[in-house]
């Protein structure tokens, strides 16, 4: 029983994980038109970033989001301008990002070659140690990337129902022509709203190199998991990823338990495949999409 | 105030404008008349910004405003609703109006701008938390003009703002923009419903087929036989 109730709630928690890489994919395709499959190398980058440093200086890793955050939002901002002056479509950009995500794997694999980096416990002492609840134990940079994430989610969902930003990003994706008519510069929207997509993505790369070993094929593992979130949880739709990146950390740690690990990407792909075939707008989706 | 000189504009191979030259005066209500497919909503489109220009030149205030993008044409003082009003359906009554006011300048006395639209407009203070869309037409219409004074335009252009509505309301839009041009802010009406925008306007252009072929006072259109067949059926 506590062997369920473990995996149960480890599901759970990785859904923080999940969410935090899924909402800077969710607001890139759903506002932005851009899947942005370089996201998967910004979470990579940063997570090699955030041991490099811990490894080369001896930063704690919490500390190694204050170089992320701005290092990635900056590269967010910089594609984002390129994706704006060759004006990218939104299937252009899937063949694009592919070819940058590419690229980056071989950056990645050059610099920190093909072999499993992780942060010792002295580097990294968080990854040994756990909250306790009775017999539950809540590893401590999961606990860390699920609070993170419930934050940045209910901060984003503020930021687009409450702020200038959010009603310029919200008017542009109604009508594009009569955002831009009262002073809306659709570029520079796009590009602060990347730059925090890939913010987030940087936040991500933080948190995963807390608490996995790294290699440069990682990133494709995240493939199948943030495309299930993102369209579980609606595009665009902040509070439906968070919701959705819990479920499919939920059902992931289920079929953990039933059928052992090999059965998780499995039980995903159906929720992806059921979602596709009952409510492809997503749980908080516009019927639209 | 604003000069519009030799403009054209088209879309694709179609040119949809040819040689238009008009002119507003500060604090003047203009009218553009003219049958459907005229060229009208292109020319407001290519004024804002939003379409350009093939040639010819716009200048507002001293400025060219030719080959500006519609977010630096508002900034520079002129605002517009849209045919169809246009309002974002899906946000609220006051996010319409805060994206009025969205630009800098604009910006700094937003709350004044919006207490001077309720005050105008007493229905859309009534249905501020209400979805632009599920307004009626004519309260649509309230929310597009007020909108676009939150912008604190020098100019207003509308394009058609008596399109779809009860005539009692077009009486009450329409007085309204009379009390918001003595309030100091030039207009320019697009308009198909002729009678209406004549009697609001000291000038008025007819538009046919892309070219300027009438430009009068307002009174003198009104009595002007051509038109009168035209556009009164008289």
């Amino acid at each position: 029983m506590s062997l369920w109730t473990q995996s149960i709630v480890s599901g759970l928690l990785s859904g923080g994980i999940y969410a935090m890489m899924s909402l800077g994919m969710s607001l890139s395709w759903g506002v932005l038109k851009i899947i942005n499959l370089a996201h998967f190398s910004f979470i990579l980058l940063s997570g090699y970033f955030t041991y490099q440093l811990a490894f080369s200086y001896g930063w704690d890793p919490f500390a190694a989001i204050l170089v992320c955050v701005p290092v990635f939002a900056l590269a967010g901002m910089a594609l984002q301008w390129a994706f704006d002056k060759l004006r990218v479509s939104e299937f252009e950009s899937l063949l694009l990002t592919f070819g940058l995500f590419i690229i980056f794997e071989s950056i990645a694999s050059t610099v920190w070659t093909a072999d499993f980096r992780r942060m010792d416990t002295v580097q990294n002492p968080y990854q040994s140690q756990s909250v306790w609840l009775g017999d539950i134990a809540l590893p401590v940079p999961q606990l860390a990337a699920f609070v993170v994430a419930v934050i940045v989610a209910f901060g984003t969902r503020y930021l687009m129902e409450k702020t200038d930003f959010g009603r310029a990003v919200r008017a542009l994706s109604q009508d594009r022509d009569v955002a831009r008519a009262f002073g809306i510069d659709p570029h520079r929207v796009a590009m602060r709203l990347a730059g925090l997509a890939a913010a987030f993505a940087a936040i991500a790369g933080v948190f995963i190199a807390m608490s996995r070993a790294l290699w440069p094929g990682l990133a494709v593992e995240w493939f199948g998991i943030v495309f299930s979130v993102v369209i579980l949880g609606g595009l665009g739709s902040t509070l439906g990823t968070l919701i959705a990146a819990v479920i499919i950390g939920f059902v992931g740690g289920v079929a953990t338990v039933v059928g052992g690990p090999p059965m998780a990407p499995l039980a995903i792909f159906l929720v992806l495949i059921a979602t596709l075939l009952f409510r492809p707008q997503g749980i908080m989706g516009r019927s639209s999409i | 105030m604003l000069e519009v000189e030799s403009v054209r504009a088209g879309y694709g191979q179609a040119q949809a404008l040819w040689d238009v030259s008009l002119r507003v005066g500060d604090g003047e209500i203009v009218t553009i008349i003219g049958p459907n497919g005229a060229g009208k909503s292109t020319l407001v489109n290519v004024i804002a910004g939003i379409h350009p220009a093939w040639g010819g030149r716009i200048v507002f205030d001293g400025r060219e405003i030719t080959a500006l993008p519609p977010h630096r044409v508002c900034t520079a003082g002129v605002a517009v609703v849209p045919e169809g009003r246009q309002v974002f359906a899906d946000m609220t009554v006051t996010d319409n109006l805060l994206i009025g006011g969205y630009h800098r300048a604009a910006r700094a006395r937003r709350k004044e701008n919006y207490e001077r639209v309720c005050e105008i407009f007493p229905r859309l203070a009534e249905r501020a938390n209400q979805l632009a869309g599920s307004l009626s037409g004519g309260e649509q219409q309230m929310l597009a003009i007020g909108r676009a004074l939150m912008a604190e335009p020098r100019l207003l252009l509308l394009d058609e703002p008596s399109l779809g509505l009860a005539p009692v309301i077009v009486d009450t839009i329409f007085e309204i923009l009379q009390r918001i041009n003595a309030e100091g802010v030039s207009v320019l009406v697009v308009e198909q419903n002729v009678v209406e925008a004549l009697e609001l306007a000291s000038r008025g252009y007819v538009l046919e087929q892309g070219r300027i072929v009438k430009e009068a006072a307002a009174a003198d259109l009104l009595d002007d036989p051509d038109v009168r067949t035209a556009y009164l059926g008289v």
